[in-house]
């Protein structure tokens, strides 16, 4: 039986139980595509060894009276086959859940657990144990060294500095995507599988980064699809940053911060000028300078006393409120950016990829070795924003493209 | 494997549709997505409970206003209807949670046999009798549990602490005159105080930590 132990939640975890509804799980999948078809009793064994490494995986989330928290779940991961739809509500007392399709490994992680990164690392662990124990290696160690403490690090306690000046950056309210919407909850998948190199090497062309390229692209797709009138409004466009490539980090747990980029439409801008306007606000909104500030306020306003005493449920209701009204943004894009295995598992990993909850439409890229996959989750019936931008890769001089859906 | 040739992309998907521009494309042989059951089964109970309900409400409400106008005793049935919709959508929604489940119907059916009580004219009978018997089978059920099964019990010490202030609920209230029925007062304080004993005996080392996970601020 595991030790019994309990988590308050971090700084970004607090606000995701008020935020969680049908529509938007908050949560989030990440895949890892083989080349060989997946072993479910190989695939149980390297979960339970996973799980002994990373022990804060293993909880549930349970209400105080004033905040959730986490606490140790007595029930065992398990292993199964794919059968719900990807990033579904998860049942059961864990927060995560690993499934198997083929040659694909699923997690499902709720976001009050782990980030993106975080639950890389768990998912990397997973495989690279999997693939020891199909294959005969010996090389899981090497994927992360962190110590179990240093995973489980609240780091947004650890890099703030209470007592600086707030600084919450105001929003303008943003154009929504105006589709029309599916009936039920379960959002479609559809991923586009390109070369890395080939993307990187026209992003260099326009003198810029990959993730500023392809937010560029999905700015333009998103104006090709509005109407004129409707851009008179800024488009939104929120971005996930990974706190560990500022700050020493090592936690598994959630550690990152969103930001929301305003695109101004102006009808003479071209690709060019709107990376140029990207490359500027990506540099002033990631510096240091501009992270820590935002730390600093956050964790500032968890510290209110005002705050701290509201009953949870209280809490939880007036948050739902706040956020379900927020428009300042039009949809969102995580860049998971390039996975690093060791060299020896690159004969039976083709490549990772991911998916986000959403209530509208959220981006989602990650590469490995030359396979960089960006996956989007839409609530519409209409995918005019991924044909758009797909059209405009292969004009760019993109061959090789494929696109994988869970549509029917 | 499949091609949009309007998109000029190959296409992996479980539909004849491309995805991308819904055009009708060939469909893919074996696709990488896997096909999902989109309702379960509590889904269709849920659904003809619902069909129930209605019908059976408004076929009583017909025949309430036909044959006898002036009693409105269709209210009755109606509410009846009501509270068995209300306790079967407890029953589903706790269903993998038991202990958690059986809490919140508890303080389901109270609520439901004290307002019935009110409306059939107050005879008290909801807290002489329902209140104490809820708090006694309830109590009967985690003695049961803890002692007998080898039911994870402590993932949900919460609801002990609250069920033990429940067992003594009927003997206050018998203090200060709400219960008039004193023997299921005592009884249900007797099984409080069992309750209160053997989490003081076998959960006290427990207490501080569980009081410091549920009020942290």
């Amino acid at each position: 039986m595991r030790e019994k132990r309990w988590y308050k939640l971090d700084n970004s975890a607090k606000i995701i139980p008020s935020m969680t509804n049908n529509l938007n799980t908050n949560v989030f999948r990440l895949v890892c595509s083989l080349k060989e078809k997946v072993e479910a009793d190989k695939l149980a064994i390297a979960l339970k060894m996973t799980c002994e490494e990373f022990p804060m995986f293993t909880c549930k989330m349970k209400s105080g009276l004033f905040w959730h928290y986490l606490e140790t779940s007595s029930s065992e991961p398990f292993v199964e086959e794919d059968h719900v739809y990807p990033c579904s509500k998860l049942d059961g007392d864990l927060l995560f859940k690993v499934t198997y399709y083929k040659n694909r490994i699923n997690l499902d992680m709720y976001h009050v657990l782990a980030d993106g990164n975080g639950a890389l690392e768990f998912l990397k662990y997973l495989v690279a144990c999997y693939l020891d124990l199909v294959y005969g290696l010996s090389h899981h160690d090497k994927v992360n060294t962190a110590s179990i403490y240093a995973r489980e690090s609240d780091d947004f306690k650890k890099f703030s500095k209470f007592g600086k000046k707030k600084v919450y950056d105001k929003y303008k309210s943003a154009y929504k995507l105006k589709f029309p919407r599916k009936e039920n909850t379960v959002g479609d998948v559809i991923e586009v599988h390109l070369s890395a190199s080939e993307i990187k090497r026209i992003a260099h062309e326009c003198d810029c980064t990959v993730t500023v390229y392809l937010t560029a692209v999905l700015i333009r797709s998103i104006v090709q699809c509005a109407h004129v009138g409707d851009l008179k409004k800024p488009i939104g466009i929120i971005v996930p940053i990974d706190l560990r490539g500022i700050f020493p980090s090592q936690t598994v747990r959630n550690f990152f911060y969103t930001v929301n980029i305003q695109y101004e439409y102006r009808e003479e801008d071209t690709l060019l000028d709107i990376i140029k306007f990207l490359k500027e606000k990506f540099s002033e909104k990631f510096s240091k300078e501009n992270l820590q500030a935002l730390l600093d306020s956050y964790m500032s306003l968890e510290k209110l006393l005002l705050l701290r005493i509201i009953p949870n449920f209280l809490k939880d209701f007036i948050l739902g409120i706040i956020t379900g009204f927020r428009n300042t943004e039009t949809m969102g894009f995580s860049n998971l950016g390039v996975v690093e295995m060791p060299e020896v598992y690159s004969d039976y990993i083709c490549a990772f990829s991911g998916v986000m909850s959403t209530v509208d439409l959220h981006l989602t890229t990650m590469t490995y070795n030359d396979e960089l996959r960006f996956s989007f989750m839409s609530h519409f019936v209409t995918n005019e924003i991924e044909r758009n931008m797909v059209k405009f890769l292969k004009d760019a001089g993109i061959e090789k493209c494929k696109i994988v859906s869970n549509k029917e | 494997m499949a091609k949009c040739n309007k998109c000029n992309v190959e296409v992996d998907t479980r539909g004849e549709r491309c995805p991308l521009c819904a055009a009708k494309i060939e469909k893919t042989i074996d696709p990488t997505y896997p096909t999902i059951k989109t309702t379960s089964t509590w889904q269709f109970i849920k659904r003809i409970m619902i069909i129930f309900v209605l019908c059976t409400s408004i076929i009583v409400v017909f025949l309430n206003g036909f044959l006898t106008p002036n009693m409105k005793w269709s209210v009755f049935v109606i509410a009846a209807l009501l509270s068995m919709y209300t306790v079967f959508l407890g029953i589903v929604k706790g269903r993998k949670r038991i202990l958690s489940m059986m809490f919140y119907m508890s303080f389901a059916i109270l609520a439901i046999t004290f307002i019935w009580d009110r409306l059939i004219g107050y005879k008290g009978w909801s807290l002489n009798y329902v209140l104490p018997s809820v708090a006694i089978g309830y109590g009967v059920f985690l003695l049961i549990l803890r002692f007998v099964s080898h039911f994870a019990i402590e993932n949900y010490r919460g609801y002990i602490y609250l069920h033990i202030l429940l067992e003594f609920l009927p003997l206050v209230m018998y203090v200060k005159n709400v219960v008039t029925f004193e023997p299921l007062a005592l009884v249900s304080a007797c099984f409080g105080t069992i309750n209160l004993l053997v989490l003081l005996l076998f959960d006290f080392s427990h207490l501080k930590n569980d009081l410091g996970m549920r009020l942290h601020i």
